[in-house]
């Protein structure tokens, strides 16, 4: 008798199991990157190669060009290419190049613990190379090819990716890795120019040919975000709180800032370290309240966020402002915080998707037909700044492109914009971008706070973390 | 002066006393400790080779009072035991559980095979412990702690397992090794086995010591007759 | 007055979850004796269906929670039970934990497929309720976590102590036949207790969601912190537990308001847990040595001295052969597969031979890499970083000499968090920027692989030559009987802790290669949650035969390859991992016993 009661219930169980995969696999087919891409290839380990899936989009997608990576792309580009007029056609010149096709990689985090961490990143790149070969013509005759590869939030990942792009790859273009210091010795070992979205430890930022779309450095703080903080929340710089996640790059970045925010004057009462493992943030909102706090400034990933201005909400406690970084300036973070995060600032140095960019404009377009209902994010915007970077410098290196002259090119820029998509970036000298914004969420949408229009642009602290 | 003595040992479990203020003492020759089950024999055995604490009382070997020592202590100085319920080494094979208690106490390991013979099992030397029959397992654990060259032989119920012919065997291995100058004490239930070579036999009831004395005297005496034999 | 009223307001809410989980967890462990590594992941996995039932279809939130807590999680837990842990009544401590990994393993890989990453918000219970306390606000989600920790406590305690089945339960643990007297079949007890512990696991996923978001391995590493609390009542008593659990929240919440915010109070913050797990382990009473019973297992044939040279030399024959013809990628794969592979060895070592589970053996790899990191270049920095390892293992073994078994494993993980919190994460190992570059010994990776493969064939020989020799002796012999050991004049502590210093030698030489194979290491690449899949593949490859360590290192490298290449692919392996290990975990030979078995029929 209960054992056919327990059936019931089992399958009762088994049917709203069911149905739950039903709908998230519709979800996930409306994230899904569309797999026909000939040239756009999105494995981990055994990149499939172009000349085998010829016919859909890309350099495939180009009449007559099916097989043909050998010859060079005889057509024109069309006026105002971002590779410029450069016809001419240096055959082989280096791993990676023939005379009609240049192979980027994209080493990007998109298993592990935390599934799709810095897919953002892969699909911008991606985006870029299918808006370019569509519409841009080639560089020196040469199309892009893409091969992406999974860093799987391991060093250990990067690292593999890396030595396997290596050979594969004329550059990584967009790359983004939790752990990106382990691709660092192969990438040196190889030579390979390495245009990442952004480069996020300390470790990685000092590999010779690793260079960051977005410039940030650890121990390099603008000024500008400070004194922004300063003139638009004046009453509360006296009490400001610096809380950050106890974990990697995170706890790095906010010593740094702290530091710099202290030189230009913000007094922080309480400075705090959450542990991954903690559970009850209460005790720290408590703190907070007792502290008097009225500015805090959190560093770590949006989830934590969350959870800390949900306690804070809770406890009736709520700061004049709740800053942190850009990776929080996504419609998740909106979705999973709900009325507990409004409030939140961001600080970041591109443009805002709300407002009117026609860089963010194409950037979105794109990001649409490779991920169909994926929303445009800082880092994704990103790595299709270093994508177009890396196009622009190609073009200026000329028909014999090398890895050591893409190199020497990229180290001689350093007021990088991407057409205004971002605020300038010191590329070629590691520097961080001296410029930035503040944005506020204001009943679940963003807008600009400060300044009116474009950037605040400051100086360079070096706090001497992290270098 | 006798080999060992235990004074006042009592053993307590929560509520339970397993045994209750015992003294005797142990010379040379075969020591018979018997009592129906759950009379405290095997725990006193434990407390005696070390691996039990007693709740009060001593435990003397020779001059030395060993109570606080540990069971390897007490090895090296002479004490050996066998287990009731076994504790040979089930993945070694049965040579290689008499080599581990000769190396452990630095002997030659040449002399496992002597032992083996010496306990009759030589047969299964090469057999993985687990898997010889209970007997056998028996006299393996006598062969390892033979292999240790006690002079204090703790034997927990050897003979159990055995037929008629192996117990007498082994009840002639009992005087060789009197006759090498060991004391052993025994822990039976086979009468004939007590009565027939043991030279001192205590009687434990309920965890206190009914009464001690030769076999001739213990077979007269009313109280265990009363307790134990029926 | 009030600021610390509200801390330990604070801390009794965090304590209050605590003592959900670990009430859970206790009740296992006190019916069947097997201590469910798997428990947060039952209750992660719960608290997603709970989300796809009250967020994503609408339902009301107590019918919601009433059929995952009431129906689904019980019915979990009796399949588990059914399937997997009913066949380890009596099995070894490793095994045991092997089995609560396996289901871990494969409930995340099974909550990633079918949940795919996105915000996922839960609405807390009660939201419009709370009371005010001083300056210090009391929601309602608050007052049900606290309510609900009474309430389980509260009935834990009547079930066991109160009623026939709850007596019956406690019974067969320790004498299944036993329980017959009480009319009751065992079986039948120990699915009751499942049924009840995954339902319990289900309502604390499902009370801390709101509070510490939905997210797959969050709920993982809580749970650890919970362990704690379920040893205070040594893993039994249930009002022990409770007051551990309280104690430990209200312990982390004073310690958030009165200790000072410099880095190394900040790591010591995050270390109490594993702090607190060691001081109540080393309070605990010393393990009486076990007696009664012949224990033994079949292990694989151990092979002669010359078999073992012969199978080396083809070995490496086979390795050169494969440096020379594949791609540097895969060559890079394979010599990390047999760096797994020599702390693979550590454990056939430490577990197949001695039977002690580790579960912090990564940490003795980040103690290798450290060194070699620190020391540069030099082959002779592999043998510092081994002799270094070594010393910290005597530590540990000393340390935590008093206790044996579960308790000892659990040691190894509370030992391996406090170095992963008080050394490895901070400066004084891998530096100010968090990771450090190492030299490779050789730039190409054939050569790479060729060195590692050396080093595993002189490990795994040397690892040969101990158990056919005296030292293996010794150690099996205090695997099966630690009491006759003693009774023979061995010193038993001495013999577990130079095996433990002996196994962390040679997981320290597989850090030191590892490290400059790598050529950067940082302390996030030796989790503690890395030591689980560890244990696991140690077990499913076979832990007693030096060909299942090289089996299992590979099969360790490839697992992220595969959930990398084939997500939805990987998802399946991974369950199905987690129910191998079950179904394998009665045979610590493992796989590689499977190949034997098979090459013998073929020979007879």
């Amino acid at each position: 008798m209960h054992r056919s009661a327990a059936l019931i219930a089992l399958v009762v169980c088994a049917l709203l199991a069911g149905c739950g995969s039903r709908l998230t696999a519709e979800q996930r087919a409306a994230l899904a990157v569309p797999q026909g891409g000939g040239s756009v290839v999105q494995d981990g380990s055994v990149p499939v190669e172009d000349g085998a899936a010829p016919g859909s989009d890309g350099t495939a997608g180009q009449p007559g060009s099916d097989g043909t990576a050998g010859q060079p792309n005889k057509q024109p580009n069309p006026p105002g290419s971002i590779a410029g007029g450069c016809q001419g056609t240096g055959g082989a010149t280096d791993k990676g190049v023939t005379p009609g096709e240049i192979t980027i990689a994209n080493i990007s985090d998109i298993s592990g613990p935390v599934p799709g961490l810095f897919q953002a990143a892969q699909q911008g790149t991606k985006a870029f190379v299918e808006y370019f070969n569509a519409t841009q013509g080639a560089i020196c005759g040469r199309k892009l090819k893409l091969v992406s590869f999974d860093s799987r939030t391991d060093s250990g990942g990067d690292q593999q990716a890396t030595s396997q792009a290596c050979e594969q790859a004329f550059a990584l273009v967009g790359s983004m890795s939790a752990f990106d210091q382990g691709g660092g010795p192969a990438a040196t070992a190889c030579g390979i120019p390495d245009l990442r979205a952004s480069t996020v430890t300390a470790q990685r930022q000092r590999v010779p040919v690793s260079f960051g779309a977005a410039s940030n450095v650890v121990n390099l703080v603008s000024t500008a975000g400070p004194d922004l903080v300063k003139s638009t929340f004046p009453g509360a710089i006296g009490a400001a709180a610096y809380l950050y996640l106890n974990a990697d790059a995170s706890a790095q970045n906010a010593r740094s800032m702290q530091k710099a925010a202290e030189a230009r004057g913000i007094k922080f009462v309480y400075t705090q370290a959450i542990d991954i493992a903690d559970v009850n943030y209460a005790p720290y909102v408590a703190k907070l309240k007792e502290t008097g706090t009225k500015i805090v400034y959190w560093i770590g990933s949006g989830q934590y966020a969350v959870r800390l201005q949900q306690a804070m909400r809770q406890q009736g406690y709520t700061p004049e402002a709740f800053i942190t970084e850009p990776s929080a300036y996504d419609p998740q973070y909106i979705k999973q915080g709900g009325a507990a995060v409004d409030g939140t600032v961001v600080y970041t140095n591109g443009a805002l998707f709300e407002e009117n960019n026609a860089q963010v404009t194409l950037y979105k377009q794109w990001l649409g037909r490779v991920a169909p209902g994926a929303a445009p994010t800082y880092f994704g915007m990103f790595a299709w700044a270093a994508a177009r970077l890396f196009v622009q410098t190609a073009a200026k290196v000329g028909p014999q492109l090398t890895r050591k002259a893409m190199l020497d090119a990229v180290r001689g820029v350093h007021d990088f914009t991407a057409e205004g998509m971002v605020a300038p970036q010191d590329v070629g000298g590691k520097r961080t971008s001296a410029c930035m914004t503040l944005v506020r969420l204001k009943g679940g949408a963003w807008s600009r706070l400060a300044p009116a229009s474009g950037y605040a642009c400051g100086s360079l602290i070096d706090t001497g973390v992290g270098g | 002066m006798s080999t060992l003595r235990v004074e006042g040992v009592t053993v307590r479990f929560g509520e339970v006393t397993a045994v209750n203020d015992v003294t005797l003492s142990v010379d040379v020759g075969v020591t018979g400790l018997i009592g129906p089950n759950g009379a405290g024999k095997t725990t006193l055995f434990d407390v005696i080779s070390g691996l039990r604490k007693p709740s009060a009382g001593q435990v003397l070997l020779g001059d030395a009072d060993i109570t606080s020592w540990g069971p390897h202590q007490r090895s090296r100085q002479g004490v050996a035991r066998t287990f009731q319920r076994l504790e040979v080494f089930g993945s070694l094979t049965v040579w290689e559980n008499v080599v581990v208690a000769l190396e452990s106490r630095r002997r030659p390991a040449r002399l496992a095979a002597e032992l083996l013979e010496r306990v009759g099992i030589a047969e299964f030397s090469s057999n993985q412990a687990d898997t010889v029959p209970t007997g056998a397992a028996r006299l393996l654990e006598l062969a390892r702690a033979l292999a240790t060259d006690p002079s204090l032989l703790l034997l927990d119920e050897p003979s159990s397992g055995l037929d008629r012919a192996e117990t007498d065997a082994f009840g002639e291995l009992l005087r060789e090794l009197v006759g090498e100058g060991r004391s052993v004490v025994l822990v039976e239930h086979d009468m004939d086995l007590v009565m027939g070579y043991c030279d001192v036999v205590h009687v434990l009831n309920l965890g206190r010591l009914l009464t001690s004395g030769t076999p001739s005297e213990i077979r007269e005496h009313a109280g265990v007759r009363e307790a134990y034999l029926g | 007055m009030t600021a610390l009223l509200a801390y330990t307001i604070f801390g009794l809410v965090t304590g209050g979850a605590y003592a959900v989980v670990a009430g859970g967890l206790v009740l296992t462990y006190s019916t069947s004796k097997v201590f469910n590594v798997g428990h947060g992941a039952i209750g992660m996995v719960m608290a997603f269906l709970y989300w796809e039932l009250a967020e994503n279809r609408g339902l009301p939130q107590w019918l919601a929670l009433l059929l995952v807590v009431g129906v689904c999680a019980p019915l979990f837990g009796l399949l588990i039970e059914r399937f997997i842990m009913r066949r380890l009544a009596g099995a070894p401590v490793g095994i045991t934990l092997v089995a609560g990994v396996g289901v871990l393993v494969g409930l995340i890989g099974a909550a990633q497929a079918i949940w795919p990453p996105e915000a996922r918000p839960v609405r807390p219970f009660l939201d419009q309720y709370g009371i005010h306390i001083g300056q210090s606000y009391v929601s309602g989600h608050d007052l049900v976590t606290l309510a609900c920790a009474v309430l389980v406590a509260g009935g834990l305690y009547v079930l066991l102590n109160r009623t026939r089945t709850g007596l019956a339960m406690r019974a067969c643990v320790d004498a299944p036949e036993l329980a017959a007297l009480y009319g009751t079949r065992p079986n039948r007890l120990s699915a009751l207790s499942w049924a009840i512990g995954s339902a319990l696991a289900a309502l604390g996923g499902i009370l801390l969601t709101p509070v510490v978001q939905l997210d797959y391995v969050t709920m993982t590493l809580l749970v650890i912190t919970a362990y704690t609390a379920a040893l205070v009542g040594r893993l039994r008593s249930l009002p022990l537990t409770f007051v551990g659990a309280l104690g430990l929240g209200l312990v982390q919440s004073y310690a958030v308001a009165y200790l000072p915010s410099s880095p190394f109070w900040i790591s010591f913050r995050a270390a109490i847990p594993a702090l607190l797990l060691f001081v109540v382990l080393l309070a605990m009473p010393q393990s009486p040595l076990r007696i009664g019973g012949v224990r033994g297992s079949r292990g694989v044939t151990v092979p002669s001295g010359l078999a073992t040279g012969v199978g080396a030399a083809l070995f490496l024959g086979v390795v050169v052969v494969l440096a020379l013809l594949v791609d540097k990628v895969v060559a890079g794969q394979l010599a990390l597969g047999l760096v797994f592979g020599i702390v693979l060895l550590s454990m056939v070592l430490l577990t197949g031979y001695g039977g002690v589970v580790s579960l912090g053996q990564f940490t003795f790899v980040g103690v290798g890499a450290v060194t070699v990191a620190r020391l540069g270049g030099s082959p002779w920095t592999l043998v510092v970083g081994a002799v270094v390892a070594a010393a910290i293992g005597a530590v540990i073994a000393l340390t935590a000499l008093r206790v044996s078994g579960l308790y000892l494993a659990l040691a190894t993980l509370g030992f391996a968090q406090l170095m992963d919190k008080l050394v490895l994460q901070s400066p004084i190992a891998f530096g100010v920027r968090g990771s450090l570059q190492v030299p490779a010994l050789f730039s190409s990776t054939a050569a790479q692989l060729v060195l590692v493969a050396v080093v595993f064939a002189l490990v795994g020989a040397g690892v040969l030559m101990i158990r056919r020799g005296r030292l293996g002796r010794r150690m099996i012999a205090v695997k099966d009987s630690s009491a006759a050991c003693a009774t023979l004049g061995m010193n038993v502590r001495w013999i577990r802790v130079w095996v433990f210093s002996l196994s962390a030698a040679i997981a320290g030489l597989a850090g030191g290669l590892f490290a400059q194979l790598r050529e950067t290491v940082a302390a996030s690449d030796f989790q503690l949650f890395n030591n689980l899949p560890l244990l696991l593949f140690a077990v499913i490859a076979g832990v007693t035969s030096v060909s299942g360590a090289a089996l299992g290192g590979l099969l360790l490298m490839l697992l992220p390859v595969l959930q990398s290449g084939f997500p939805a692919f990987a998802g399946a392996a991974v369950v199905l991992l987690g129910v191998a290990a079950a179904g394998l975990a009665r045979d610590p030979n493992g796989l590689m016993s499977w190949f034997f078995r098979a090459w013998s029929w073929r020979r007879a």
